[in-house]
Formats: structure tokens, C-alpha cells, sequence
């Protein structure tokens, strides 16, 4: 059996288009992120200890955000009194119930620190939209650092 | 013939082509980690507070006969401190400073049945004593509490319920 004669031989890698692949995965991840987080604002939500689990959402559930300003924002749209009614309105005849009524969820995610009248505002506009399932965003009460309140 | 395991030859081949890693492809997935960790923002696990809104007000309620119900308990919320920081919770005649004795006293008063609860909070009270009030109805167990409207715009009804700050 003869051998062949191996010389050593310089191997190297293209590294080019494997740069080109990791900004696009890059790009990919910061557009998904980006849009990920347009539906709920940088807010001090307000705290308590008897909320729910907010995991399983309903589904085509509207999130108003309201600033400490007052400002209503919509997947970071504002919106003023009249164009949050509308809006509320046309989605809520879109989700009607059997017995007229809109089966339309909304979830208000107001600053502690904001006015309560203007969250009374959102509250009316959805009254007024015929939308009754509103609920309000919190964060959790720590208990363990907190004493909790007695009920006894 | 030889066998992969005694093969000199592959042996010989495989330390002829020494493969080194790219140093400039560690700086890249380098830099990336680090570009993810500072931008990665931790989420906090929210909650929620349910408070549906009643179905028969608004401009086309439904047609129910409106009753008063004098069993009804109303929580007036206002605030105090330089910054509206301190809340102020009353019921009728009686003050409570926190959230504590607010859910106690409700606790009292649910013993002689679920009865409706009216949070009435004042416009410019932060928002987070409002909260403070709903939490305390659900810590009680109160389950039909609702959110007094404000007055309408030009006048109508009395700003007697609201305690002077």
C-alpha cells in the first residue's frame, strides 16, 4: 500500500458571512423586542396585596396606560377623551355578547402617582362604550416586608 | 487495510491541521452578550385588581329599577401631606389612616353580609389610595364595590362628602 505524501495544510474560516448572520439575529432581536414592549408603558404601578395573577390574559384585551401627567397612551399612541370613547366603542361592538352586552376586557395601568380624575376619565369612556370587565394593573405587595392587614 | 483505530495516517492527519478558533469570533459573540445584557430589561410581574363597571348605568342602561341601597357603605378617599402622600380613608363618621384599619373595619361590617361598597375617591387624590381602598375590599372579601362618577361638569352635586384638606 503506498501513502501519500501530506503536507500540512493552512485551513481557515470565512468569517465574513458569519458576521453578516450574527447582526442579522441582532437586528431580529431588537425589533422583536422593541415590539414586545409598546403595549405596556414604564410605570410605577400602584401596590396591593389581594390581586390576581395577571398570566393568562383575555384574549384581544385593550391596555390603557395612563402617565402621571394624564396622559391615556395606546400601545404608546395617545389618546385624548373623544378619540378614547371611539375607539373603545368600535372595539367593543366588535366583541358583542348573546345578551347585547360587549364581552370586550380592558386593563387600566395608571401611575400611582397620577390623579385619580384621570382615571375617572378612562373609567367613564369605557362606561360610556358600554365596556363593564375593566380591570385595574398592580404590582404585588411584598408581604414579608409589609405587614399585611388583619382581618381578625 | 488500517482500521480507524490503529489508522497512523488519520492520527497524522488530524495533528497536521491544527484548527485554531478566530479570536476576532469571540469578540463578536462577546460584544453581542454584552450588548443583550444591558439592554435586558426585567419584567415585574403584574397583577391585576378586578372592578367591572355595572351594566346598567351609562347612557343606555339596562332597565332596571334603580334602588338605593341604605345598607351601602361608602369609603370617601382623600390625601394628605405636602406631596397628597399620607391617604385618608372615611367611612361615615370614622377616619382611618391606613390601609390596615380600613380592611379591618370592612371585615367588621361584612360579617352582617356582603354589602355593597361605593369607593368615593376625591379627583385629585393620587391614584394609589384608590387602589389602597380596593385592596382593602378585597382583602374584607367585598365583592360588589363600585366607583362613585364625578359630578358632572358645570355644576351638580355637592362636595359634602369630601373631607376639606
Amino acid at each position: 500500500m503506498s501513502r501519500q505524501n501530506l503536507e500540512p495544510k493552512d485551513v481557515w474560516m470565512q468569517m465574513t458571512s458569519m458576521i453578516d448572520i450574527v447582526f442579522l439575529l441582532l437586528v431580529f432581536f431588537l425589533l422583536v423586542n422593541d415590539m414586545q414592549n409598546m403595549q405596556v408603558e414604564a410605570l410605577t404601578l400602584p401596590l396591593a396585596y389581594k390581586a390576581t395573577d395577571d398570566t393568562t390574559p383575555e384574549p384581544g384585551r385593550i391596555v390603557i396606560n395612563v402617565t402621571p401627567t394624564g396622559e391615556i397612551r395606546i400601545n404608546a399612541e395617545p389618546y385624548g377623551r373623544a378619540k378614547l370613547e371611539n375607539f373603545l366603542a368600535a372595539e367593543a361592538v366588535k366583541r358583542t355578547g348573546p345578551d347585547g352586552l360587549s364581552t370586550l376586557a380592558v386593563k387600566v395601568r395608571a401611575d400611582s402617582n397620577c390623579q385619580y380624575k384621570y382615571v375617572q376619565e378612562v373609567m367613564m369612556a369605557c362606561m360610556n362604550a358600554k365596556v363593564w370587565k375593566l380591570s385595574f394593573g398592580v404590582s404585588p405587595q411584598d408581604v414579608g416586608r409589609t405587614a399585611a392587614p388583619r382581618t381578625e | 487495510m488500517a482500521t480507524f483505530g490503529k489508522s497512523r495516517i488519520l492520527r497524522e492527519l488530524l495533528e497536521e491541521y491544527n484548527w485554531e478558533l478566530p479570536t476576532s469570533f469571540i469578540d463578536v459573540v462577546f460584544l453581542l452578550l454584552l450588548f443583550f445584557i444591558l439592554t435586558m430589561k426585567f419584567h415585574t410581574l403584574e397583577q391585576r385588581l378586578e372592578a367591572w363597571l355595572p351594566k346598567d348605568k351609562g347612557p343606555n342602561p339596562i332597565s332596571q329599577p334603580i334602588t338605593r341601597n341604605l345598607d351601602e357603605v361608602v369609603i370617601n378617599v382623600t390625601a394628605t401631606g405636602r406631596a397628597l402622600e399620607i391617604p385618608v380613608f372615611r367611612i361615615r363618621d370614622t377616619t382611618f389612616g391606613n390601609t390596615n384599619e380600613l380592611a379591618q373595619r370592612l371585615a367588621q361590617l361584612k360579617q352582617s353580609g356582603d354589602m355593597p361598597v361605593v369607593i368615593n375617591g376625591r379627583p385629585n387624590c393620587p391614584f394609589q389610595h384608590i387602589m389602597r381602598a380596593l385592596d382593602a375590599c378585597a382583602w374584607a372579601k367585598l365583592t360588589k364595590v363600585e366607583f362613585r362618577a364625578p359630578p358632572a361638569v358645570g355644576g351638580g352635586g355637592s362636595d359634602s362628602d369630601y373631607a376639606p384638606l
